[in-house]
């Protein structure tokens, strides 16, 4: 069988999405924003839905709701661990794939840390980012080839948040190497981002000048809280509608200079409407002077 | 493996900084079994004990999907031990350090917990009801296969993983019927927990160790654990073939619960039909 086309030749095919929202099965019924109300309000704002997919739950009425009016949809997983070869069963892959024939996502995404400990179970949801050294790289690499091959989607993995990181490498170096090691597109969360380099008590762009721009397809923007304890301080990624200021850097200094930038999601679902927007207007400035904005304006986002 | 092995320790010290704790004090007895390099042992070591106390939340939020499903037993644990601390103390347990380590369910683990308490405790109920629990548990778990197997006299068979027999002494369903009333009851008004008057399990039905039940857990498609009587053929018949039976075996465990030389076959390709026997993969 002929090796599959590189990152480089796939990503020309992948679709420019804008500017989305994201959601989780049952956000609505705690108060979060109504996506297909939002969008339907201001459709130059929400142009696609971020589903985050837990299988054991399924797609709630507001993912349901959404994937019938047709609209585009990317796929966030929220229980693989990449580098662990007993996550990779075939019942979990069937769901996924059941799922996506619902959703018809133009890709995968996610975090590529830990979501669970032990087997794949309800009421994990820990997440925490992967040891930073190259030794961790292979097995991670390994599940996104093989999540790709089975659906035949491109897999972006995501760099988690945390409130501690273990490892030699700079967290935008190790990702770096993983899309390499996997020939493969990137999420970058600039919230996360930014918790990381405040944790290592560096400047928020630290490493983007060696980072692989090119390679980031998808970026998410989010708002997060400042807590200290103990005289440890840290910075709780609870998406409120406002980002920190470091994180709008890392935002701006990225959508300028991605050349394969075809989404952005704000995570802001469970804010009010009137909290929102002001977000929304400012990402949606900066995309349309950014590369990816010469896309949106030819109106195939 | 490696990372992987490490990263198992992170998720220790999160739950359990007292075992950070240790484990900076003693590494080479703490750390003793996990391949670690020396690089990732000095990484672990270096871990600001803060950081593992950020979320002060982890375990109840934790607590909180375990309790859901080991509703029962955990209620009457509390009630033995007066304690919440008492289900608390699985994160700090042996069960629970080695499920994370090792790679095991956490659900299980939280069960031998229960376990432990019921033994140290002995309470006959909680030990009966964890073991009710626990199979629940493990049947939702458990999928039905897409279609029922073909009967087969040559080939061999496995108790489906979406059902499991399970035998309960007189009471015990009674008990944990009392103790939902009481939960529930708790759950419209939760203020009446902290009250002296508000519900006390203290009136539950008696055990009947002699009079045991039969009954079937079985998982639904949507996910849920229906429990019915069933005889104690088929649950002898479903209990035997926890590991892979041949078709011909099957028959005579189907003779020995008391169907007669002809009918057997008949019994077991109707269990077969009915999608509580599978065909084994191996």
């Amino acid at each position: 069988m002929a090796p599959p086309p590189p990152f480089s030749s796939r990503v020309t095919r992948l679709p420019t999405l804008g500017l989305g929202i994201s959601t989780e099965y049952g956000a609505a019924g705690v108060g979060a924003l109504h996506p297909l109300t939002l969008h339907r309000a201001h459709p130059q704002l929400v142009q696609f839905l971020e589903v985050g997919v837990e299988t054991a739950r399924g797609l709630d009425a507001d993912a349901q709701a959404w994937s019938a009016s047709r609209l585009p949809t990317t796929y966030h997983f929220l229980d693989i661990n990449f580098d662990e070869p007993q996550d990779r069963d075939t019942a979990w892959l069937n769901d996924v794939k059941a799922a996506c024939r619902q959703l018809r996502p133009a890709w995968l995404c996610g975090d590529a840390g830990l979501w669970h400990f032990g087997p794949r179970d309800r009421g994990h949801m820990l997440l925490l980012p992967p040891v930073l050294s190259q030794d961790a790289v292979g097995p991670m690499a390994d599940g996104i080839r093989w999540l790709r091959d089975a659906t035949g989607l491109e897999v972006l993995p995501e760099n988690p948040p945390g409130h501690m990181y273990v490892g030699d490498l700079h967290l935008l170096d190790f990702y770096a190497r993983l899309a390499d090691a996997a020939d493969t597109g990137l999420l970058l969360d600039c919230a996360h981002l930014c918790i990381f380099q405040r944790q290592r008590g560096l400047d928020a762009l630290t490493g983007l000048d060696a980072f692989p721009l090119d390679r980031v397809v998808e970026m998410h923007v989010a708002g997060g809280s400042l807590h200290s304890q103990d005289g440890f301080d840290w910075v709780e990624d609870d998406h409120t509608p406002d980002p920190l200021p470091d994180t709008w850097r890392i935002f701006e200094h990225v959508a300028a200079r991605a050349p394969n930038l075809r989404a952005v999601v704000y995570e802001c679902e469970r804010n009010s409407e009137a909290e929102v927007l002001p977000g929304f207007a400012r990402l949606r400035d900066t995309l349309l002077a950014s590369p990816m904005g010469a896309r949106m304006k030819k109106g195939r986002a | 493996m490696s990372p992987q092995a490490l990263q198992r320790t992170l998720v220790r010290s999160l739950y359990d900084p007292a075992w950070h704790a240790r484990v900076c004090s003693a590494p080479a007895q703490e750390l003793a079994d996990i391949p670690l390099t020396d690089q990732e042992r000095a990484w672990l070591l270096a871990l600001d004990a803060r950081a593992l106390r950020a979320d002060g939340l982890r375990r109840r939020r934790t607590l909180k999907a375990l309790t859901d499903e080991y509703k029962v037993s955990s209620a009457l644990a509390v009630a033995r031990t007066r304690k919440l601390s008492a289900l608390d103390a699985f994160f700090s347990g042996p069960h629970f350090h080695c499920c994370v380590q090792h790679r095991t369910a956490m659900a299980h683990a939280y069960a031998q917990h229960l376990g432990d308490l019921a033994a140290q405790h002995q309470d006959d109920r909680l030990r009966h009801v964890v073991a009710l629990e626990d199979a629940m548990a493990r049947v939702r778990r458990g999928r039905a296969p897409a279609q029922p197997s073909r009967w087969d006299l040559h080939a061999a068979y496995v108790c489906a993983p979406h059902v499991l027999p399970h035998a309960l002494p007189g009471g015990v369903l009674e008990s944990v019927h009392a103790v939902e009333r009481i939960l529930f009851e708790i759950t419209l008004t939760p203020v009446v927990a902290l009250a002296e008057d508000g519900p006390r399990l203290n009136d539950l039905p008696p055990l009947q160790e002699g009079q045991h039940r039969n009954v079937l857990l079985e998982r639904s498609p949507h996910g849920e654990v229906t429990l019915s009587d069933a005889s104690e053929g088929l649950c002898g018949l479903l209990l035997a073939a926890a590991m892979p039976l041949a078709g011909t075996q099957l028959l005579e465990v189907a003779r020995h619960h008391g169907a007669d030389p002809g009918e057997d076959a008949e019994v077991v390709s109707g269990v077969v039909r009915d999608g509580l026997l599978v065909a084994s993969a191996t």
